[in-house]
């Protein structure tokens, strides 16, 4: 066996064996999606009151829809107050804010730009209720999402944090589309990881935390940009419950262009990688249950089950296309196109074939549960098809500069 | 696998209890594709070895034809074009296939290698024959060798541009000899004809050395080709005026002749210089 099939083979295991622990884990697991349903919610006078923290960055636009979502929410309209942070906007964002100043329900703050951690902390010490939200001034939510998140910590007083599921909101472009099936892939993955009690991330652009945990663990960091990848791990570290509501949906935008989709990766990526090294204590660390054992080990081995992967497609790809320029340098152009036989002889039936087939298989019912338990109905099926085109050609560059970026400690942009 | 052993050190078996079911579950996926994938090759397997049988057979009734040349003349054990047709297509067909097993099983896989070997003795006794049965009769069949192995840097060219000859010219039966095969026959050919380096080709017995494009082949088959139309056109008219002359090359007597010993050293009568020879020869 040669050194590359060694390679592809050990990280085919990997991948296989990760899926497979996903769908028994969601299937041992799936009485517990109904647990927190909405039919066990408690009447409408012991609902908590929740703070709604929006920091702002050059918003303008998107401002007035972001806060009439939050009004929209079905909940009682005084338990819930919003805080709008102008972290240093450039644009009209503070202008646009002050049309709100007279509404009870919102307060509006405006500080020196410092980034989206120090924007959400700015306005924490002002925050009287039990719980407090953080919300993305690009996001906008179903209406019953916010009660569904509650219904967790009322069902169980151990939970400090539940995050909400992510879609993209209508999605136009190409890369709008491929983010549309990769977050539906997320909402499966991220439900599964909650369910084995060690989630990776509780999103920003939709969380929902107890204001004590907050202040015990000591509020928000910069985290080297990934704010809540940080907290989240804080949290799990220092022994407090996280969750995930399948079913409280937000929508963001995502980016529209491939190249600024491509940025935002960079960021993740290297948030991702510096935020593990900070923890990597935890790593294999049973002390932190599924969290220390699996959900950071698999996370940090994806990232190099992707590269390998990728990699040695690649290469079978670059190893096909000259042949073709073989023939087509020895022979011209009309060699390419002729004796083209289908004898079902010539079809490669190595051991490799039928577990990519597997592994293709299990992506598929990744997504179709992904869809199912964020009840997501449109049939918007072609977007896999970008999914698998836009991703599988971009994915490696991100992982590669990520990875590079981490070890030389060269923070990319925010945009 | 780490994962595992840190699984088999836990005290919590409930805890790692899903660990441990994934991974019996995984290897169960992996022994099933191998499973799966290792039937399908014994499949693909036995339908070379039809092939071959086939193969051999056509190769015996060759032979046959040869020993029968010993008491009967040129003219009355002729072979038919649609089986030397047939038996050209077997031959590449058959190299076709053992080609793709090797890139699915590997180079040294022992099932692939006995059936590689097989063919190469299959190929060799076939190419023999048939020069031995030209050299009595004159009866023709343009043959190519192909020495490659597997580290030459030009051997997969020269592999394309064959295959596209065998297109081309699918009368030509082209045979395929691994230098670096262990079989002792393929040996005593590349010593015989002195192959030093690869690609190296023979058509006929004509040695080139190095790659040889498709334009540089295309030629000499062009020629080969207008040259056989021109002299079986040629032998066709003398026939019908003097119907004694048929042997265009009256060399060894069919006595003398043993099977297992071919005649090699003797270079001179290349099928170029046996037809350009022969042309002038019928037109006295």
């Amino acid at each position: 066996m040669l050194i590359t099939d060694i390679l592809l083979y050990t990280t085919i295991f990997a991948s296989v064996y990760v899926q497979v622990l996903f769908l028994l884990s969601f299937f041992e697991k799936k009485e517990l999606l109904q647990k927190y349903n909405l039919n066990n919610i408690i009447n409408e006078n012991e609902l908590p009151p929740v703070t709604f923290l929006v920091p702002c960055w050059n918003e303008e636009k998107t401002i007035s829809k972001t806060i009439n979502s939050i009004k929209n929410l079905t909940y009682p309209a005084n338990k819930i107050f919003i805080h709008m942070i102008d972290d240093g906007s450039k644009d009209n964002t503070w202008k646009e804010l002050s049309k709100f100043s007279n509404d009870p329900q919102i307060s509006i703050f405006k500080k020196e730009n410092g980034g989206k951690f120090s924007a959400l902390n700015y306005s924490l010490p002002e925050v009287k209720t039990e719980f407090v939200a953080s919300f993305d001034a690009d996001t906008t939510i179903n209406e019953d999402a916010l009660l569904k998140i509650i219904s967790y910590f009322t069902k169980d007083k151990d939970i400090s944090a539940v995050g909400g599921s992510i879609l993209i909101k209508s999605p136009k472009t190409m890369a709008q589309k491929a983010q549309s099936v990769e977050y539906q892939m997320f909402s499966f993955s991220k439900k599964v990881l909650a369910l084995l009690g060690g989630p990776l991330v509780v999103p920003g652009a939709f969380s929902v935390f107890k204001i004590d945990t907050l202040r015990k663990v000591g509020g928000w960091k910069d985290g080297h940009g990934l704010e809540d990848l940080e907290l989240t791990y804080r949290m799990q570290v220092n022994g407090y419950k996280v969750e995930h509501s399948h079913d409280s949906i937000a929508f963001t935008t995502g980016p529209k262009t491939i190249r600024n989709l491509f940025t935002q990766r960079l960021r993740w990526g290297y948030g991702f990688l510096k935020n593990t090294k900070d923890y990597k204590s935890a790593i294999f660390n049973k002390k932190f249950g599924n969290f220390g054992i699996f959900t950071l080990p698999m996370s940090l081995m994806s990232y190099f089950i992707i590269v390998i992967v990728f990699g040695i497609s690649w290469y079978n790809i670059f190893l096909f296309l000259y042949d073709k320029f073989l023939v087509l340098k020895l022979l011209g152009v009309r060699a390419l196109f002729g004796h083209i036989s289908f004898n079902l002889f010539y079809f490669n039936t190595k051991a490799i074939v039928f577990l990519s087939i597997l592994t293709i298989i299990f992506f598929a019912i990744t997504i179709i549960f992904g869809r199912k338990i964020s009840n997501v109905r449109e049939k918007n099926f072609g977007h896999i098809f970008y999914f698998f085109i836009l991703y599988s050609l971009i994915v490696p560059f991100w992982v590669i500069k990520n990875i590079w970026n981490a070890l030389i400690s060269n923070r990319p942009a925010w945009r | 696998m780490l994962l595992f052993l840190i699984g088999l050190r836990g005290v919590n078996f409930m805890f790692w209890k899903r660990y441990l079911i994934s991974f019996a579950i995984t290897i169960i996926f992996f022994i099933g594709a191998f499973y799966l994938s290792n039937q399908l090759a014994q499949k693909k397997i036995d339908q070379v070895r039809v092939i071959q049988d086939k193969i051999s057979t056509d190769i015996l009734s060759t032979e046959t034809r040869f020993i029968l040349l010993g008491s009967s003349s040129c003219k009355h054990v002729q072979s038919s074009e649609e089986f030397e047709a047939s038996l050209t297509e077997e031959l590449s067909e058959m190299a076709r296939r053992v080609k793709f097993m090797e890139s699915q099983l590997g180079y040294d896989d022992e099932r692939v290698l006995l059936i590689k070997n097989q063919y190469s003795l299959f190929q060799i006794k076939d190419y023999l024959l048939h020069r031995q049965i030209a050299e009595r009769c004159g009866e023709e069949i343009t043959t190519i060798l192909s020495f490659h192995n597997l580290t030459c840097s030009d051997c997969k060219e020269q592999s394309i541009v064959l295959d596209e000859i065998h297109n081309k010219y699918p009368a030509v039966r082209i045979y395929w000899l691994d230098t670096d095969s262990n079989t002792p026959a393929v040996k005593t050919l590349v010593s015989m004809f002195d192959v030093k380096s690869t690609p190296t080709i023979v058509i006929g017995e004509k040695k080139y050395e190095g790659f040889q494009s498709i334009e540089v082949l295309s030629e000499i088959f062009d020629n080969i080709e207008k040259l056989k139309q021109k002299a079986i056109d040629l032998k066709a008219k003398q026939k019908s005026s003097k119907p004694t002359s048929t042997n265009i090359v009256p060399t060894v007597s069919p006595t003398s002749k043993n099977i297992t010993t071919p005649v090699v050293s003797d270079t001179a009568t290349t099928v170029e210089s046996k037809t350009t020879t022969n042309a002038p020869e019928v037109k006295n």
